[in-house]
Order: C-alpha cells, then sequence, then structure tokens
C-alpha cells in the first residue's frame, strides 16, 4: 500500500492554471501593441481580444464536455476522421513546440536588453527552457499545485504596481475610448494571442473533479487574467499617453520603473517587477511544455510523457535561436499569433459545428 | 541498466556542473565600488568652436571616414561620487575629513551626448553607471538649440530613472553643478532636494524627466522644466519654469508664473504668496495671501466651431501678512468677501497674462490641446491631427479663466 | 538435547546461537539449561546464576543480569521462594507441577511474574532485566520484573523552550515518556503500538496514535515503513526518521520533531501520529508540512493576537534568513539603482578596498558564521556563551578593520543569522540555511533574475514533495481554506473548535507496492 492523494483537479486549481498561462511574457511588450492599432482605444481593442478568445475557450469546453475523458487530440480523429485529424495534431504539436520556443527567446531578449546587458542570451534562454523541462517531468497534481501556488505571487505584486501608478495617471490620456489605426486588425490578432495560453484547458477538463465546472472555471480564469490586462493597458496609458507608449519598447516596464513605493522603500519597481514577470514566463513556458509534451504522448498513445521531455529540448533551444535581433523576433511572433489564431480559435469553433452537425458525442465514461 | 538513486545521483552531479559552468560566466557583474556613481550630469554648448576642434582632437573623436553630424560640440561636466568620501550613516566615523569634497567633477566634449559618455569614459577607470543619475542640468543655449538627441539617449539606457531631474540653467550648466551648497555633502544631491522639496511645498510642478517625455510625445501639450539660475551663496534659485516648443525651450516664466501656472493646472499644495491691495484704502497698503490649495475644473465647449476652453479654478489661501499692523481689520466675513473679489481679480489678471506669455511662444504648456484630442476627437482628427498644427491654433485659442479664491484662515491674530 | 549438538557450537556467534535455541523448550534439567544459557551468554561477568532451594528442598537457580536488576527486590524475592511456609507440612513431596501453582499462587507475592517456557524468550528477558528462576524437572521458568535503569530526571528541553506552556521534556526512556504521554491523553482512543526495530539494539518503537482521528491507513503505513528498517542498531530517533521520510535527497525535513509532550500530545488530537523511540528523548510526529515547522505548542497558549503576530514574525524571518544575503549580492553587485542614491553611494564607500566580489564576501562571512555557530554549540556552556562574544564582536569588527569584509555585509550576515534563529524548528531552519549558499552563488552570476531563478527552484521542489501522501505546501497549495485559519495566522481557538482541520484535504488510495 502507498500513500496517494488526489489526481483530478479542482475548480480553482483549474481557473489558477488559465490565469498563470495566460498571463505571459508578453504582458511587457503588450500595451505597446495594442497602442500602435488602436491609440487610445488599446482597452477597446484587448476587450475585442478578450472576446474573441471567449469564443475559442468556451467551444474548447463545449468539445471537452461532449467528449468527456478525451483531449483535442484524441476526439479529433471522431470528428474530422484519423487522416485530418493526424495532421491538425501535427499542426498543434509544432505550434506549441514553436509556441515554447518564441516565449522562451522573448524572454531571454528582454532579460539581455534590460537587466543582464552583457550576459549571452543563450544562457538566460537554457536556464529557462531547462526549469520549465525539470517541472514538465512532473505529474499533474505537482502541475497544479505549481500553477496554484504562483498565481497570487504573479497577480499581487501587478496589481500592487498598478494601483501605485494610478496616482500618476491623468484620465484625459485614455479618451477617447473609441480609436484606431490602419494596423488595428493585425493588432487585434497579436493582442488575441496573448490570451492562446487558455487552449490548455482542453487537456486539463477530463481531469476535472466535475467536469461541468469547467465553464465556471474557464470564465473566471480568463476573467482574471483578462482584468488583469485591462488593468495594465488603462494604467500604462493613463500615466504615459497614447503617444508616449508608442516610444516605448516596453511600457508595463516603465511603468514600474516610473512608480516608487511611498516612503523610498524601494526607489523603483522595474526589478521587483522583472522577478514577478519571470514567474510568469515561468508558468507559461512550464504550460505550453507540459501540452507540448502531453500531446505527444497522446497522440503516439506512449504512457509515460517523460520521455519526450529532454528530446524536445534541443530542438526547443534550436528554434528559440533561429531569430537574430529583437525586430526580427517580434515579426516571427506577429507570424506565430495568427497561426496560434486559427488553431485555438477557429479550429476548437469548426470542430464543434461539425461534431453538431454530424451528432458525434463521446462515450459517457470513457477514459 | 542503471538504478532510480543512482541516475538521481548522475542527474545532481550535472546539474551541478552545469552550475560550475555557469559560474564561470557572471557576465554582469560589477561591483557598486568598480562603478562610476554619476550623480549629475550638466550640458552645455562649447563656446566657440576653433578652439574646441583643437581640444577634440586631444581625446576619443568619433568622425570617421563617413563623417560625423554637423551638430555643434558639447561639453559635459559628469558630477561622479566617490567612494568613502562619503560617510556611511549619520555619524561621523568613517566618513570624510572636512575639505575634502565627496564627488569629483569630470569634463568631456562631443557632438552627441553618447560622444561625449564615451569620452568621459575613456578617461575614466571604472564603468559609468547612469541608475543613480538623479540631476540633468543643461544651459539654456543647449535648450534652446534643442534636446532631442538628449531625450533619445537618455530613453535608450535601461538604467536612468524616468524620476530624474531634468532643468535648464540660465547661465553655464557646469557653474550649477559645480556650485557648493553648505547644506548637503554632495551638490547633486542638494539639487535633487531642493526641487524634491520646492515640490512638496508646492513652489515647482512634479515634472521630472519622464514627465517631459510624456508631454514632449502628447500632442496637445508641451513640456516645461524647472528654470534655475546661480545666485552669489554658491545656491540655486528656481527661477520659473523653461517653456519648451517640440524638443526646443522657446522662452521662460518668472518665479510667480509658476503658481499661476500651478493654479490653472489644479495642481495642489499651493505654495506661492502674492500681495493684493488693501480695499477702499488710498493709501499704499496691502496684504500678502498665500494659497494653500488648488483645484480647477477645465471645461470644452465650441463656440462657432472653435474649441474654448473654460477653466474654472477654485482656490484656497490664507492671510499671511499686513503691511501696516492695524490701518486695516479683519473682523468679519464681510471683509473677506471684499478681499476675495479684489484677489479674483487681481488673480486673473495675472493668469491671463501668462497665458498670453505662452500663446506668443506658441507652447500649450496647460495641455488644452489634451482636452481637445481626447473630448473632440472628430474636431481634432479634421482640423488638428499634428503637434505644430495645434501649436497654431493655440495662438489664437479662446480661454476663460474664473478664479474663485477662499481666504480660510488669518492666523493667530484676532484682527 | 544432546552433547555433541552442544559440541559443533562454538564455530556459531551468539546470535546464530540464540536464533538455534530459541524454539526449543526449556530442559527440565537444570544443568542442561545451565549449560544452554552459558553457551549463549558467554562469560559476561554481570551475569548472576545463584543456585538455591526451593523451601530448602527443592533444587533451583536465579539467573539475572546485575547490572539491570534492582538488588533489593531480587533479595527480598529470594527470600520468598527460600522460605518454608507455615501451612507447608515439613515431608510431603510435591511434585514439578503443584510447586509451580503453590508458588506462583501462594508463597511469591509479586504482582508481574509469568512463566516462560521457550529458551529464546529466556534469553531475550534475562537481556531485558528480568529475573528468571528455574527449577530442577519443572521444564519451564519462572521471571519476573526487577529492572532497574537509571534514568535521568524529568528537565525542560534545551531544544525547544517555552515562555508561556509547560516545561516537561520527554526523557531517554519509552516507558516514562509513553506515560507523560498517557497521563495527557486518558482516553481509550489513545493507541499505543509497539514495534522492535534494530538487529542488534532491539530498540522499542512505540507508534502512538488517536483511534478515530488519525487515518488508519496512515497507521498502517506508517507501521509497514517502520518494520521494513533492517539497521544493527537504532541510538535514536533520528535513524528512524530516515527511513521512514519520503524524499531522502530533499533539504526539507519531512519528519518533525519534539522533546515536548504537550506538543506530542496537541499533533495526536490533530491526527498525526507520534513514533516514540527507546533511548531517544525526541518524539517523531508524521506526517510533517512544511506549516508546522514555523508553529509552536505556545502560539495556542497564548492570545490569539498574540500568536497570530508571533507567527508572521516567524515567517518574515524565515523567509528574510533564506533570501536577504543572495539578494544583498544581488543589489551591490548588479542593480545599485534600486537603493537610495544616499545609501548606494555609502554603501560604495563601505566596499572600497575590500578586495573581493560581493559574493565571495558572503559567501566567506557566511562560512564563518556557520563554523561559529558550531563551534558554540559543541563546546561546554561557559566556555560557549565567551566563544560567541568573540566571535561576534571582535571577529566581525576586525573583518571589517582589516578590510575584509564592509560594515553593511557584517550587518547583513548578523540580521540572517539571527532570522534563521527564529525558526523554531531546528531542522527546518537547517534546511533553509543550506539553500541560502546555492542562492548566494547564482545571485552572483545572476542577479536579481538569478534569486528569483533560485527561489523558483526551491518552490518547485517544495510544491513536489509529500510527507506520507500529505502535500508539502498544505493547506496553501493544495488550497484548503479552512487550514487556512491555523497555517500563518492561529485563528482563535473556538474557531478552531475541530483541530484536524485540513486532514480532509487529502485522500488515501491502496496501492500495492512496497515502500521505501
Amino acid at each position: 500500500m502507498r500513500l496517494r492523494e488526489e489526481t483530478t483537479l479542482s475548480g480553482i486549481e483549474m481557473a489558477a492554471i488559465l490565469i498563470s498561462t495566460v498571463i505571459g511574457v508578453a504582458i511587457l511588450p503588450f500595451p505597446l501593441f495594442a497602442v500602435r492599432g488602436a491609440g487610445t482605444g488599446a482597452g477597446m481593442l484587448t476587450l475585442m481580444a478578450i472576446g474573441i478568445t471567449l469564443i475559442g475557450l468556451l467551444s474548447v469546453i463545449a468539445l471537452g464536455l461532449r467528449f468527456p475523458g478525451q483531449s483535442i487530440i484524441q476526439y479529433g480523429a471522431q470528428i474530422i476522421g484519423r487522416p485530418a485529424a493526424a495532421m491538425l495534431n501535427a499542426l498543434l504539436i509544432v505550434f506549441y513546440i514553436v509556441l515554447t520556443a518564441s516565449a522562451a527567446r522573448e524572454f531571454g531578449t528582454v532579460v539581455v536588453t534590460s537587466v543582464l546587458k552583457q550576459t549571452p542570451i543563450e544562457a538566460t534562454v537554457i536556464i529557462m527552457l531547462l526549469i520549465a523541462a525539470i517541472s514538465a517531468r512532473k505529474d499533474l497534481r505537482t502541475f497544479a499545485n505549481i500553477h496554484l501556488f504562483y498565481t497570487p505571487i504573479i497577480l499581487m505584486p501587478v496589481l500592487l504596481i498598478v494601483c501605485l501608478s494610478f496616482q500618476n495617471a491623468e484620465p484625459l490620456y485614455l479618451l477617447p475610448i473609441f480609436d484606431h489605426t490602419p494596423q488595428i486588425l493585425s493588432s487585434l490578432l497579436t493582442i488575441t494571442a496573448m490570451f492562446q495560453g487558455f487552449f490548455i484547458i482542453t487537456l486539463l477538463i477530463p481531469h476535472m473533479r466535475q467536469q461541468s465546472k469547467a465553464w465556471v472555471s474557464g470564465l473566471s480564469g480568463l476573467g482574471v487574467a483578462g482584468a488583469l490586462y485591462l488593468l495594465i493597458i488603462t494604467s500604462t496609458v493613463a500615466v504615459f499617453g497614447a503617444e508616449e507608449v508608442k516610444e516605448l519598447l516596453y511600457p508595463t516596464l516603465e511603468l514600474a520603473k516610473a512608480t516608487n513605493l511611498p516612503a523610498n522603500i524601494m526607489e523603483r519597481l522595474d526589478a521587483a517587477f522583472i522577478s514577478v514577470w519571470v514567474t510568469a514566463v515561468f508558468t507559461t513556458l512550464f504550460s505550453n511544455y507540459y501540452f507540448a509534451v502531453h500531446a505527444l504522448k497522446q497522440w503516439l498513445g506512449t504512457r509515460d510523457h517523460r520521455l519526450f521531455v529532454f528530446f524536445l529540448l534541443p530542438f526547443l533551444m534550436l528554434i528559440a535561436m533561429l531569430p537574430e535581433n529583437v525586430l526580427q523576433m517580434y515579426e516571427g511572433i506577429a507570424l506565430i499569433a495568427r497561426g496560434g489564431f486559427v488553431l485555438t480559435v477557429l479550429c476548437p469553433v469548426l470542430l464543434l459545428a461539425i461534431a453538431v452537425i454530424r451528432g458525434k458525442r463521446g462515450a459517457a465514461d470513457a477514459h | 541498466m542503471l538504478t532510480r538513486e543512482e541516475v538521481r545521483c548522475v542527474r545532481t552531479f550535472a546539474v551541478l556542473a552545469g552550475m560550475v559552468l555557469l559560474l564561470s560566466g557572471c557576465w554582469d557583474r560589477l561591483e557598486i565600488e568598480d562603478r562610476a556613481v554619476i550623480l549629475g550630469i550638466a550640458i552645455d554648448l562649447a563656446e566657440s568652436k576653433e578652439d574646441l576642434e583643437e581640444e577634440m582632437k586631444e581625446q576619443i573623436n568619433h568622425s570617421n571616414a563617413i563623417g560625423a553630424p554637423d551638430m555643434p560640440v558639447i561639453k559635459i561636466s559628469a558630477q561622479i561620487a566617490v567612494p568613502g568620501r562619503i560617510p556611511l550613516g549619520p555619524g561621523e566615523s568613517g566618513g570624510a575629513t572636512v575639505g575634502e569634497k565627496p564627488v569629483w567633477i569630470l569634463n568631456a566634449k562631443g557632438h552627441t551626448v553618447e560622444e561625449a559618455m564615451n569620452a568621459l569614459q575613456q578617461e575614466l577607470a571604472d564603468q559609468i553607471f547612469l541608475g543613480h543619475l538623479r540631476i540633468i542640468v543643461v544651459s539654456e543655449k543647449y535648450a534652446r538649440n534643442g534636446l532631442g538627441n538628449l531625450n533619445d539617449y537618455m530613453r535608450r539606457q535601461t538604467d536612468i530613472r524616468r524620476t530624474a531631474w531634468l532643468a535648464v540653467s540660465k547661465g553655464k550648466a557646469t557653474d550649477i553643478i559645480h556650485s557648493s551648497p553648505q547644506l548637503e555633502r554632495v551638490p547633486a544631491l542638494y539639487l535633487l532636494a531642493m526641487l524634491d522639496h520646492s515640490v512638496d511645498m508646492g513652489k515647482l510642478p512634479n515634472e521630472p524627466i519622464g514627465r517631459y517625455w510624456i508631454r514632449n510625445s502628447n500632442l496637445g501639450q508641451e513640456p516645461i522644466l524647472p528654470y534655475l539660475v546661480l545666485k552669489q551663496q554658491e545656491n540655486v534659485q528656481v527661477a520659473g519654469l523653461a517653456v519648451f516648443r517640440k524638443d526646443k525651450m522657446v522662452g521662460a516664466t518668472t518665479p510667480l508664473q509658476i503658481g499661476a501656472y500651478m493654479a490653472v493646472n489644479g495642481i495642489s499644495e499651493g505654495g506661492y504668496s502674492f500681495f493684493v491691495p488693501v480695499v477702499n484704502s488710498s493709501k499704499n497698503q496691502y496684504v500678502l495671501m498665500r494659497t494653500v490649495n488648488r483645484d480647477t475644473d477645465t471645461r470644452l465647449v465650441f463656440a462657432d466651431g472653435r474649441p474654448k476652453i473654460i477653466a474654472n479654478v477654485s482656490l484656497e489661501g490664507n492671510l499671511r501678512e499686513k503691511t501696516e499692523s492695524d490701518s486695516y481689520n479683519f473682523s468679519d466675513s464681510s471683509a473677506i468677501k471684499e478681499l476675495e473679489k479684489k484677489i479674483n481679480e487681481a488673480l486673473t489678471q495675472e493668469v491671463m497674462h501668462l497665458i498670453a506669455d505662452t500663446k506668443r511662444m506658441k507652447a500649450d504648456i496647460f495641455g488644452f490641446g489634451e482636452y481637445v484630442r481626447a473630448l473632440a476627437p472628430k474636431y481634432w482628427k479634421e482640423h488638428v491631427r499634428s503637434n505644430s498644427r495645434w501649436s497654431e491654433q493655440y495662438h489664437s485659442l479662446d480661454i476663460e479663466i474664473h478664479i474663485n479664491y477662499k481666504v480660510r484662515r488669518v492666523g493667530m491674530k484676532a484682527k | 538435547m544432546s552433547n555433541d549438538k552442544l559440541q559443533t557450537s562454538p564455530n556459531l556467534n551468539p546470535e546464530q546461537l540464540l536464533a538455534r535455541y530459541a524454539g526449543e523448550s526449556c530442559p527440565a534439567s537444570l544443568s542442561q539449561l545451565l549449560e544452554i544459557v552459558r553457551l549463549i551468554m558467554g562469560s559476561s561477568d554481570d551475569l548472576v546464576i545463584r543456585t538455591f532451594y526451593i523451601y530448602g528442598r527443592y533444587e533451583a537457580v536465579m539467573l539475572y543480569i546485575n547490572s539491570l536488576v534492582n538488588q533489593q527486590i531480587t533479595d527480598q524475592q529470594l527470600q520468598s521462594f527460600m522460605t518454608l511456609p507455615e501451612w507447608l507440612s515439613g515431608t510431603d513431596k510435591l511434585g514439578p507441577e503443584a510447586l509451580k501453582q503453590t508458588l506462583l499462587n501462594k508463597t511469591v507475592h509479586l504482582s508481574e511474574i509469568t512463566v516462560v517456557s521457550r529458551m529464546g524468550d529466556l534469553i531475550n528477558m534475562l537481556l531485558n532485566g528480568k529475573t528468571i528462576v528455574a527449577v530442577e524437572g519443572l521444564g519451564e521458568a519462572f521471571k519476573f520484573g526487577a529492572r532497574k535503569i537509571e534514568q535521568r530526571a524529568i528537565e525542560q528541553p534545551q531544544t525547544e523552550q517555552v515562555v508561556q506552556g509547560a516545561r516537561e521534556g520527554f526523557i531517554e526512556q519509552l516507558h516514562t515518556n509513553l506515560s507523560l504521554l498517557r497521563y495527557r491523553l486518558p482516553t481509550p482512543s489513545f493507541r499505543i503500538l509497539i514495534c522492535e526495530v534494530g538487529e542488534y539494539t532491539k530498540t522499542s518503537v512505540a507508534i502512538c496514535y488517536m483511534e478515530g482521528i488519525a487515518d488508519p491507513k496512515l497507521v498502517s503505513e506508517a507501521e509497514n515503513r517502520i518494520r521494513a528498517i533492517r539497521l544493527d542498531g537504532v541510538l535514536d530517533a533520528g535513524y528512524i526518521e530516515q527511513f521512514i521520510e519520503d524524499h531522502h535527497y530533499s533539504p526539507f525535513p519531512q519528519v518533525m520533531n519534539t522533546e515536548k509532550p504537550d506538543k506530542a500530545v496537541a499533533n495526536l488530537l490533530e491526527g498525526r501520529i507520534v513514533i516514540l523511540t527507546d533511548g531517544s528523548p525526541f518524539a517523531l510526529i508524521i506526517p510533517a508540512v512544511f506549516g508546522q515547522f514555523f508553529q509552536t505548542t505556545e502560539d495556542y497558549a497564548t492570545r490569539f493576537l498574540q500568536g497570530s503576530f508571533v507567527r508572521m514574525a516567524r515567517v518574515i524571518a524565515l523567509v528574510f534568513s533564506l533570501v536577504f544575503p543572495s539578494l544583498y549580492v544581488a543589489i551591490i553587485s548588479f542593480n545599485p539603482e534600486l537603493i537610495p542614491t544616499e545609501f548606494a553611494v555609502a554603501v560604495a564607500g563601505g566596499r572600497a578596498g575590500v578586495p573581493f566580489p560581493s559574493f565571495v564576501e558572503v559567501l566567506i562571512m557566511e562560512i564563518s558564521m556557520e563554523v561559529l555557530r558550531e563551534a558554540s554549540i559543541r563546546l561546554p556552556q561557559q566556555v560557549g556563551g565567551a566563544l560567541s562574544i568573540v566571535g561576534v564582536l571582535v571577529v566581525g569588527q576586525s573583518a571589517v578593520a582589516a578590510g575584509f569584509a564592509s560594515p553593511i555585509t557584517v550587518v547583513v550576515i548578523a540580521l540572517t543569522t539571527i532570522g534563521s534563529f527564529a525558526t523554531p524548528a531546528y531542522n527546518a531552519a537547517f534546511a533553509l540555511r543550506m539553500l541560502r549558499f546555492p542562492l548566494i552563488l547564482i545571485a552572483g552570476m545572476l542577479g536579481v533574475y538569478g534569486v528569483v531563478i533560485g527561489l523558483i527552484l526551491i518552490a518547485n521542489h517544495l510544491l513536489t514533495i509529500k510527507s506520507f501522501g500529505m502535500p508539502y505546501l498544505s493547506p496553501a497549495v493544495p488550497v484548503h481554506f479552512r487550514g487556512w485559519r491555523d497555517f500563518l495566522i492561529r485563528a482563535p481557538l473556538w474557531i478552531l473548535k475541530k483541530k484536524p482541520s485540513y486532514r480532509q484535504s487529502r485522500r488515501y488510495e491502496d496501492k500495492e507496492e512496497g515502500t521505501a
């Protein structure tokens, strides 16, 4: 006999996983993208992106409940047949591998430009990937524990910085609420991409204690993460003004720089913010890595996911090192964002529609 | 096949080996005492170009075959903290002996800021560190030439604080940095304290470099900076606000106009005093009022399709002194009412004067343009769109100021 | 029992001999019995073999080990065996069975006297301090307890000082310790299960739990893990701990120990299991989660505001002692822009002239602090005090004067060390003290970013490990909100009515598998 604990997920854990996955590396440059696309209408643009994500999220949950005990990797074949599903799965796995690598690279770039200017980018990227890899070997329980533990650690300081920064805010800078520029559509896609971490939910629904709670946790998870993004965009625009945000590579970091704690305990909060952000990047990387590895496992039907963890590592490193400079990297990320939109929003909607039309449905107690 | 324990062992060793390898890195480690901590910078335009060219040859020069920018040569004076000369803690022990300057001031020249900084670095053993740069003083001449290059340099630096002060000096900026005030050991920190305390006392709007950048980026607003003047006693006076338009200084206000500026923008914690002639008195009798609280409600209206700004300024103040002790009594509130009316007239005049000044400079330092941009986006898109066109429009902008002064306290004296 | 069997024996060692004779019944012949005893026990000089005649008629022998036995009791009993009672006729010859009954029921006045029939039992009893009386022709032997072992008095435990609360501490003897628990828990729910561990020491290990509160699966799991221990000698509870813990490579303790009976009882009431080891004044408590290590029984004894405040102070001290030196290194050598300008300039002044990079400086000071700490523990108390004064005042002062360390480093190290002592549990504090070193190293490599990476690694480890199926960071993760009432704060007792508040947060699953 051996003492074993719960292997299923509670609603809170599910929501926490969503929150900490969605809040990731992109919170630093995100206001820049939003303002570039919509000027002072950046908040509205973010809201729209959340709306689009919501459609994807709801379809994924509906699919998950329609095929209990299965993830998109498994029920895909039932809906659109084996060959097409194999294509989709392969695309999904490749997408997640690229996503993980690009997040690691973006992280490395920020660290190298803002904190550790002389450290080779390879060192920062490999350290982050290694930590994610070591954690990705763990089981689902630890996965949930780690996300649950870090979620408040990520949320609290960001909220603190946002609240403190409001004392420098100028509400006038937020107006007009509706505004747009020619690049609004591509910006919308880029912003939507920041929320595509929600897709991990397809892997987790089968493990929920009460699957019906997936709605509540899914919505609240996206709600909290979305609210945080909205707060960040509002406070950066309110403090800096849209025109100034366009001049800043990492507006959120500048926000932390411009804010100081009362009584001069810390003169600037950017380093504190960087540490929180490292944690947020870790949880996101961890989720993406975990998704890639488990999707591979489910697709190939092997029993152990740990096999793939260190197998993927060199590929991730290689992909991460592809872009030659910051600008090229962001162009690549914008490209990935488009692919992500197709895979994480359009695909689930289509799958759901096909499943409903063809009347496909999973066995009630399949596992 | 290895056992679990052996695998673990191997893994631990692999991790340890990795750590040791990383340890050989320490790429970014730079101990605090190995950094040349620059506390303040002064930037001047070099006086005459000819003898500068001579000097420039002696130091590192970035001109190459492709050429160098044809910009006036600037001279940078950097105040570097000397470790050990500034005592640790409030006690006397471990400090410097009197007479040793706690800072070291170095000069360098260049066409651009970065070129000058490189020249400075070339003459310095320790790596320049700008993380504690608290004050940058530029001379009026340099400011009138444009701060575009300086701001570009500062923005690209990761260490620069957005809360550092950028100030304009009437004379040579170097002199301000060189001044050795008696209150604080480190001149740059004294300047910093002076500006910070001025903000606390309501004598200066809080406009550090970060705010300058924001105002400069905003389409309907122009930046201002503190305008400093060096006095005889090695002290520095805040002599007004330097007014900018598109990164170039276009003028300066008087010290008292800072109060008027803050009144229009409703920046609370008022700190300026002014004389008001006593009502119904033919003699030369005045009272001195001091504003303590400011609040402004600015509205945008359209008259004949043209924007008009109406600012309702509510001020609260205290009576500080009378020119003669018993010539005039404040024993009931009606006397105060009379006084308030007088004050409103006087202040409206003062504020309109400032507005007229800025209109002449075509610099909308109050940010009325932001109201137009934010509240009337349609008008903005059709008629303005850009910073320079707003400057033109500001020149003829209709502005209405209503001042509502409340006298709250008269001090410990009963009459 | 043939003679040649005895003669072939000398090649075997005593343990093997004992095992060979363990199952055999006692020989009726006294001489044979003594021969076997001598064979197994060899020539131990503390073995007393006293031949005498019961009632002056029946040949008998008394065996005991005089180092374990209270001579007074054996003397008295010898008398009660030898004296011919008045009611017994002088000439009657009793058969062996009748003699046994007479002795047991009529003449020997001892409450605890039993009969042993196997040689193995006989020898074991003898070694445990029992006195054996064998009678010629009976084929069985009497044993009675006259054990007397020197033990120290019950004192206030040195490792866990309290201001308010019970001052009793466990001592080495298991039975005394059990009595300390029993008298606090006069309830049938309090159960004790004793196992023997150790090939040679045969140490009794008592598993104590509350029936109906403790998870029965946890009890049987603990018993299984203890019975699985294969070890020559168990000299302290720490030996047991190392065999039953889940993660041997983790720096964090997964078993809590205490010297205080009241703490043990409090934990019993919360559904945990207390393991007492004979010969050790430390009780082990399982499962142990991270939160327990900064809680003391005093938190419950004092008023709840006070208890909560002190607990938070401990948590802060804990975090402080872990991250403070590494943060210092990170800020000084990577991000000096974070501290106020005046201070930064002053720090630079203090460090000017120190030849080492700050992380080396901090490491050297930390290591010397550890050395000092270790030295003052091992020294006699009187000398220890002098040493710590020398260490702190003289060494610190002269390190600064000699330009070996900067004054701020000394302050940082001193604060950190004090902080690490604020953790009530020595072993948990040790884990964090140990982890400080890799953190300082990584801070010296990557600055603040490195510190965060290090902390993430530590947190991930904490989130992974379990103690007897209990997640180490519970009730924080996985969340169990009821448990939070008694975690970082200590809610008023009337809210904590049901003590075992977060037992429900886990479930045990059966799985057929051996354990560590």
